[in-house]
């Protein structure tokens, strides 16, 4: 296979995919750079479909990337196409979301709720309450996520907003259920499982933290949050067991300081299960984790998990 | 390139099988009627056909190797399987993963709700510390 259908293949599945929204500014610029080159020299190995996708991900990346005479004109040459079908709701979106970026706002808000029978432009007039100075202050964005949510119960990608909205400002009890509602409608969805383990871990540090008197009662609640931390965590690597950041989030609950004050209560059936469990995957995550995760990342990985 | 020769082969191979055992099938016919002869068709021609048959299905199924692919770092990955997909979801999903991606990729990148003012802030900012 050529060198040219790879990079084409590559760049289809970032546009496809979205991936170009969690670049680093390092990755914008590269791909930038890359898919620039590519359109120059490769056009004609594209059908019209690939073509306009490439198209749409030139836009997003030149808008990114603050070059906003490129956007525009990418813009225009996807309107000349497709500026003459008002019904579709994916071109508004890009229409609007430059006119966000260059200020326009107002602009942006009209064109958005033109009608409201649009659910993907109605879904994007929420971000408009949202606090871009403060994350941890987004009570409005969060009001309008379940607005919504009211209206388009179905809509996963919604569920993981709220979600994180939630986690960012350490409701992760809400986080839970937000991230559970999606796996009701798609049981598969394992890096959703991690989120909930990540969310049950997050909630037991902030619970452990408060924690006054060791009493028993107290300790075994406790105990359960991390206990469905693990059994997440674990149901994702079952369905994908490459799945680093689930192994890291296993070590790191195997390990954990809490599990010597939980070795007095092993009288408990459930926590003397949880305990002999928790040797054996403290020494099957080690060798995971040696596997999957080059050793110059390890550190960084884990202070991303600690960080809350 | 080296898959794309040999299917090739065998589809030419096959091929040329298979028309030679018609057209001797072809010629057994017309001599049968000429000389008024009733037997069943020689198993020569019966073997040759089979083989030809073989033959074109290897040729098929080599034509669906998996080809490589690139990851998001820019490096080339192979797949485990050689020819066809994985179908245990917990091979397939190996194959995404390794590109840094995964099939649910939507529900973490989330374009719709990308905070356009948010990413280009950061890249401001990353320019103006490079610059």
């Amino acid at each position: 296979m050529s060198d040219i259908t790879l990079l084409k293949n590559k760049l289809l599945l970032v546009a496809s995919s979205g991936a170009f929204a969690n670049f680093s500014p390092e990755q914008v610029k590269e791909y930038n750079d890359e898919l620039e080159h590519f359109l120059l020299v490769s056009t004609d190995s594209l059908d019209s479909i690939e073509l306009f996708n490439l198209y749409e991900l030139e836009f997003y990346l030149a808008l990114i990337s603050k070059n906003d005479i490129k956007a525009k004109s990418v813009l225009d040459r996807l309107l000349d196409q497709f500026g003459s079908n008002k019904k579709s709701q994916r071109i508004k979106l890009l229409q609007s979301l430059f006119l966000e970026a260059t200020g326009e706002r107002d602009q942006a808000t009209k064109l958005l709720e033109k009608n409201p029978d649009e659910m993907l432009l109605s879904r994007r007039l929420t971000t408009f309450s949202r606090n871009n100075d403060d994350e941890k202050d987004n009570e409005d964005y969060i009001y309008n996520l379940i607005f919504y949510l009211d209206l388009q119960p179905s809509d996963l990608v919604t569920w993981a907003e709220l979600g994180d909205e939630y986690s960012k400002i350490g409701h992760y009890d809400k986080a839970i259920f937000s991230f559970k509602e999606i796996l009701l409608q798609d049981p598969y969805a394992y890096p959703v499982f991690y989120k909930v383990a990540l969310n049950y871990y997050y909630n037991f540090l902030q619970e452990e933290k408060n924690l006054k008197t060791e009493r028993k009662d107290k300790l075994v609640e406790l105990s359960e949050l991390l206990i469905n931390a693990r059994d997440n965590a674990l149901r994702c690597i079952e369905i994908c067991d490459v799945y680093a950041k689930s192994w890291l989030l296993i070590y790191i609950i195997s390990t954990h300081k809490f599990n010597e004050k939980l070795s007095k209560l092993d009288s408990v059936k459930e926590i003397k299960d949880y305990l002999v469990t928790n040797e054996r995957l403290r020494k099957l995550s080690e060798i995971k984790i040696s596997e999957l995760i080059p050793e110059d990342e390890r550190a960084n990985v884990l202070a991303q998990l600690q960080l809350k | 390139m080296a898959t794309n020769s040999s299917t090739a082969a065998f589809y030419v191979v096959g091929l040329l099988l298979l028309i030679h055992s018609g057209y001797s099938s072809f010629e057994f016919h017309k001599l049968s009627i000429v000389s008024h002869y009733h037997g069943s068709l020689p198993i020569d021609i019966v073997l040759e056909t089979v083989i030809a048959i073989i033959i074109i299905v290897i040729g098929a199924i080599t034509s669906v190797s998996n080809t490589p692919v690139l990851s998001l770092k820019g490096e080339q990955i192979n797949s485990r399987s050689k020819f066809l997909k994985f179908i245990e979801m917990k091979d397939a999903v190996t194959v995404i993963e390794s590109i840094g991606l995964s099939d649910y990729e939507e529900l973490n990148t989330r374009v719709g709700f990308i905070n356009i003012i948010k990413k280009r802030r950061e890249y401001s900012e990353w320019l103006g510390q490079s610059t």
